[in-house]
């Protein structure tokens, strides 16, 4: 990312100069302190406001029901993943994210894939299957409220800044199953090269 | 339309409704919750200054409008593709550099076609490069075999839902 990040600005820089937009670009560079100001502002108390009122569902158990409630798909997507204790901390992930709870997810991600090593049968520095499931299942990104667009649509006067949410789940549920079907697809047995 | 509207009433009732009959103490996780969000914040601040910082400097630059003129050209609606194309770009990448692509497309229209688009695609699907390199590094793990096809399969697919969605819903 640092690359990237490094490539894009003296990109466009160079980009403004040679076309002799010098003055937008000054004038873009300076504003960037205000910019961030403002956008920090709804991102910090979106932020804030949300993790607080996901807690009082981790609090009241429904996050714990969830992730009970959607074991039996890991034993779907996962045949042969039998360990309980891995299967225990990938639910809680998957459902922690769910709720935004990104902070609440990556312990219990960590350590989740932690276990997935330790059960692993794959040579040293190889991925086994349940891992490579278990981050398309992650990186799919399945969130039920998606709160900081909300929280950024609702700043700039939104009349519906929900409107989007339902087409949003779908198409991440969408996403998710295909990204596991890609998955069953493109596995083959894993073979060293030599 | 009215599911968009009742969701979050909804789950607020239940979440309390929850703690009284558990007798659990709803306020002070409220604002232990926040604590946590507050500390996340700290984590995300500087990265977020950065890639507003890049966002800018690209918007400013002009560089992108005119690669949106060039492929404008094909396409109708040129105003959609500029603003789209970074965005479906830059989710993959970074969570952040698309969040702020998203503030600076919804900030002139809330509730433009735009925006919304913008929205579906940041809503469909997570930072995949992010989230793989952090996961296989705390294990060690160098041969990723498929992972990142399958999983930037799976981004296409959401963020195309989510371009589909929102040309023939909200257009």
């Amino acid at each position: 990312m640092g690359k990237i990040w490094a490539f894009l600005i003296v990109i466009a820089s160079s980009y403004a100069l040679i076309m002799g937009r010098s003055e937008q670009l000054l004038d873009g560079i300076l504003s960037i302190p205000n910019e961030a100001f403002s956008f920090l502002i709804i991102v910090l108390s979106s932020t804030i406001f949300w993790t607080g009122f996901m807690y009082i569902f981790k609090e009241v158990g429904i996050i714990d029901f969830i992730s009970l409630a959607i074991k039996p798909i890991f034993k779907l997507i996962m045949p042969n993943l039998k360990d309980q204790e891995a299967i225990n901390y990938l639910a809680m992930n998957i459902t922690a994210n769910m709720f935004g709870l990104g902070f609440a997810a990556t312990p219990s991600g960590l350590k989740g894939i932690k276990r997935l090593k330790e059960i692993s049968t794959m040579p040293e520095g190889v991925a086994s299957d349940e891992m490579i499931t278990f981050l398309v299942l992650n990186t799919a990104g399945v969130t039920l409220l998606p709160t900081t667009v909300i929280s950024i649509r609702k700043s700039y006067g939104s009349k519906t800044p929900t409107d989007f949410v339902l087409y949003a789940i779908i198409s991440t549920l969408a996403a998710c199953v295909f990204g596991l079907l890609a998955d069953k697809l493109l596995r083959r047995p894993y073979r060293e090269k030599s | 339309m009215i599911v968009s509207i009742l969701i979050i009433p909804i789950l607020l009732i239940i979440a309390l409704i929850l703690a009284i009959i558990k007798k659990k103490d709803a306020f002070s996780a409220f604002c232990s919750g926040s604590l946590e969000g507050l500390k996340l914040c700290k984590e995300i601040i500087p990265s977020v200054i950065a890639m507003i910082c890049a966002v800018v400097i690209l918007k400013s630059s002009g560089l992108i409008e005119d690669i949106g003129k060039v492929i404008g050209k094909a396409f109708t609606n040129s105003d959609f593709i500029t603003n789209i194309v970074p965005m479906a770009f830059f989710r993959p990448i970074s969570g952040n550099a698309s969040l702020a692509i998203l503030n600076s497309v919804c900030k002139t229209g809330p509730d433009s076609l735009e925006c919304i688009t913008a929205s579906l695609i940041q809503g469909s699907t997570d930072t995949t490069f992010y989230v793989i390199a952090l996961y296989f590094s705390s294990i060690k793990i160098t041969k990723w075999r498929h992972t990142l096809k399958a999983a930037l399969f799976a981004d296409f697919i959401g963020i195309a839902l989510a371009i589909i969605f929102a040309l023939v819903i909200f257009n």
